[in-house]
């Protein structure tokens, strides 16, 4: 470098002070990732809502996992008794005989065990969608507001033609062309609602690209890679989460109604699923409420879980909402 | 001052223009319609030299191009012309390896501590962020003594900490410290100490001080604040719309400025002591248009010394009158907001419209045939005949300022070797300014 004496004092017999620095750039990533999300946890808990909605979420999602474990029957085996098929059985509680905690199907389903597996692809398709939608979301936000030009203006307008497409009807096109399954419906909610994370978050990756403490990482000679994922992405974390959590939500409703209008996965039974046979068969009409309120209320309770998370992600992005409770 | 003949930094004819409302839509639609783009001429012809170990001061009001030259020197915006040499080598187009390989020797201090340093890393990460970049071995140790040298003890204390846990003037250390780590020859300092309390700038500024002599390092100093450049800087440069205006020693712009702009702005550096009388040159006038620059010297909007043409005899401020309602009425005259102000119903107080006007536009103590013209110009535009009175102000009323671009050059009858861009003084022979073709609102050249 140089010649200048100077600055070059500062820094000599430098040799064998220590060699720690050089090992830990990993750990020191993965340091930086965990106090952020740590300093966020410390925020959300604050909301006694935010818990409910976490705990709830856990609880759902311990359930999908054991559901083998926790149901009584196979969700998709009829109940037989001598030769007859357990129809419009009643609930345990409510003078049914067969043992059933919720009664049967018209089918002949074990209600309370269609319930617990129906959690599955309610909660596959609503967490992958979630991480696949802030995901999608966040990468295109990056990329389009840290290149701005060119990048940014075909990306954003891909992001106008995503809004104008209405949700369900190309839901229902989606899956109508590529066939009722399950994948192809977490597909169309990805394929449907990254655009108003990508929208959003890249307006905040605008303005922190601007920042000072970028600007600053640059002049020291930062790569372009570098600043997006140690100077831009940890900031801007808050939000894909706050997406992520809509996105829950979204995805959960948005199967169980394309289920529920019979273009659900026929294989699987979902909470969407459910309420769909109870409807074709008759339920209210027999008053077996028993059948399709309990889908209902967890379909509900999942769904205002995804946003009561995000409600309380919006207090960690937005700061001027803390402390009003 | 140095000695040293070469410079470390020669910057010649830089300019940075930023294109307004840019984009698919606006791209097409300028290509269908032909219409000019617009640009803000952010920083239009800078040139200047710095030695090694020197300091020199760039001072300017808010939006004169003081910070974007400051960025484009650390090539933060690539210059829309112009060439930027370091160490005699053409840095402007680098990209890159061998422009990652510049940075090195570069370094940028900003203004605002609280902003600048990555809220989500540490003290340690933030300054060793530089050392990965560049490879450079013992991270630890360096980051240590650079933070002993910003004068934040033990150093061992600080590496742990998150920006928010620390004041703003131990920020402003660690952004110093994060500037001295690589071990640059050459700093930009954007307004070091603006963001800080009173009470801390005095130590900040200090540590600076001692950073650059110390070092020999090379500084530029971005600031609006006269007596701070002057305390810190050999050398001033006084920017104006995107130009250098004036450059010189220390002393020389201090004490002795001779740009009608300078003058003005060391006269609004406040005084301690009441009772020492200095005349205040008050600045009228607006500060132009960077998409619309003005032709001929960008300051003579307002600049209280406008040259009147030699036949015509006038006192100054009536001439700036003169030339102010003249810019007015170039600019395309609005009427209504003097209407509205004479408090009638639409035009119906016609006499209090001209009193008004009068008042702002004829100043000074006027000839009896300068008042009749500015008086029958402000009668017609009572009369809503904007482009009559245009034309019988831009026939009595013009200046060589608004015809030729003065050049920053040493003048001959300023005895020292300061560059001044003014047409007061006498140009260098056979380097006058450009007579520019007068275009749009200027007037017809008839000298």
């Amino acid at each position: 470098m140089s010649q200048r004496e100077g600055t070059r004092e500062l820094f000599e017999n430098l040799e064998g002070y220590d060699e720690l620095d050089d090992v830990d750039s990993r750990r020191r990533a993965i340091r930086l990732w965990s106090e952020t999300f740590s300093e966020q946890w410390e925020i959300l808990k604050e909301d006694r809502l935010v818990v409910f909605g976490a705990v709830t979420i856990t609880l759902f999602s311990l359930i999908a996992i054991f559901a083998p474990f926790l149901a009584p029957h196979p969700p998709t085996e009829r109940m037989w008794d001598g030769g007859m098929i357990m129809q419009w059985e009643n609930p345990l509680w409510y003078g049914g005989e067969g043992g059933y905690l919720l009664g049967t199907t018209a089918e002949g389903y074990d209600i309370f065990s269609q319930l617990i597996f129906g959690s599955r692809p309610a909660l596959i398709v609503g967490l992958s969608a979630a991480v696949l939608c802030a995901g999608i979301g966040t990468i295109v936000a990056l990329v389009a507001g840290y290149y701005g030009g060119r990048v940014d203006d075909i990306l954003m307008r891909i992001v106008d033609v995503a809004y104008g497409l209405p949700l369900l009807p190309s839901v229902i096109l989606l899956v109508a062309m590529l066939g009722p399954s399950f994948l192809n419906v977490i597909l169309a909610v990805v394929l449907l609602q990254w655009r108003a994370s990508a929208r959003v978050i890249r307006s905040q990756v605008l303005s922190i690209r601007e920042r000072p403490y970028v600007q600053a990482a640059k002049v020291t000679g930062a790569s372009d890679w570098r600043i997006i994922s140690r100077h831009i992405a940890p900031n801007i974390l808050p939000l894909t989460f706050l997406y992520g959590a809509f996105a829950i939500a979204t995805g959960i409703l948005t199967e169980a109604g394309v289920s529920f209008i019979g273009l659900g996965d026929p294989s699987q039974v979902s909470w969407g699923t459910m309420l769909q046979t109870a409807h074709t068969y008759n339920a209210m009409y027999h008053q077996t409420w028993w059948w399709f309120i309990p889908p209902g209320i967890c379909i509900a309770l999942v769904v205002i879980s995804g946003f009561l998370i995000g409600r309380g992600y919006e207090e960690v992005t937005n700061p001027a909402l803390r402390g009003n409770n | 001052m140095s000695v040293d003949p070469d410079p470390i930094l020669e910057v010649e004819g830089l300019n940075k223009h930023f294109e307004v409302n840019s984009g698919i839509v606006n791209d097409l639609r300028t290509r269908f319609t032909g219409a000019e783009k617009d640009y803000v001429h952010a920083v239009d012809g800078v040139d200047f030299e710095l030695y090694p170990g020197e300091a020199m001061g760039i001072a300017g009001e808010s939006g004169c191009g003081k910070t974007t030259t400051a960025m484009t020197l650390a090539k933060l915006h690539q210059p829309t012309s112009g060439t930027i040499r370091f160490r005699g080598e053409d840095i402007t187009d680098l990209e890159g390896a061998e422009l990652t390989k510049f940075r090195q020797n570069v370094q940028m201090i900003f203004q605002d501590p609280f902003e600048s340093l990555n809220p989500r890393m540490t003290v340690y990460d933030t300054l060793a962020e530089p050392l990965q970049i560049h490879d450079v071995p013992n991270k630890r140790a360096r980051v240590a003594r650079a933070l002993e040298f910003a004068e934040l003890q033990p150093a061992e204390q600080y590496l742990d900490s998150y920006p928010n846990e620390l004041s703003g003037g131990e920020r402003q250390r660690i952004a110093i410290a994060r500037a001295i780590v690589l071990d640059p020859d050459f700093i930009i300092a954007d307004e070091p100490v603006s963001m800080l309390d009173v009470s801390l700038r005095a130590g900040v500024l200090s540590l600076l001080e001692r950073m650059t002599k110390e070092f020999g390092l090379s500084i530029v100093y971005i600031s609006h604040d006269l007596s701070l450049l002057r305390h810190m800087c050999d050398r001033i440069a006084i920017m104006y719309m995107g130009r250098i205006v004036e450059i010189g020693t220390t002393e020389q712009i201090i004490d002795d400025p001779k740009h009608p702009y300078t003058q003005a702005l060391i006269n609004a550096v406040p005084v301690p002591d009441p009772t020492t009388g200095r005349e205040r040159v008050e600045l009228e006038g607006e500060v132009g248009d960077a998409v619309h620059v003005p032709s001929g010297c960008r300051f003579r909007n307002r600049c209280p010394e406008i040259i009147p043409p030699e036949e015509l005899s006038i006192d100054q401020r009536t001439f700036r009158g003169a030339m102010s309602l003249r810019a007015r009425v170039d600019r395309g005259f609005d009427a209504e907001s003097y209407w509205e102000r004479t408090g009638g119903d639409g035009r119906s107080e016609p006499e209090e419209f001209t009193e008004i006007l009068r008042e702002e536009f004829v100043l000074g103590e006027p000839s009896r045939e300068n008042r009749e013209v500015l008086e029958e110009a402000i009668d017609l535009l009572a009369e809503g005949q904007t482009e009559r009175a245009g034309d019988l102000l831009r026939e009595r009323f013009h200046s060589v300022c608004e015809r030729v671009d003065p050049v920053a050059e040493e003048r001959l009858d300023v005895a020292d070797d300061r560059r001044v861009a003014c047409h007061l003084y006498e140009p260098n022979e056979g380097e006058r300014g450009v007579d520019e073709p007068t275009a749009g609102e200027s007037a017809p050249a008839d000298d």
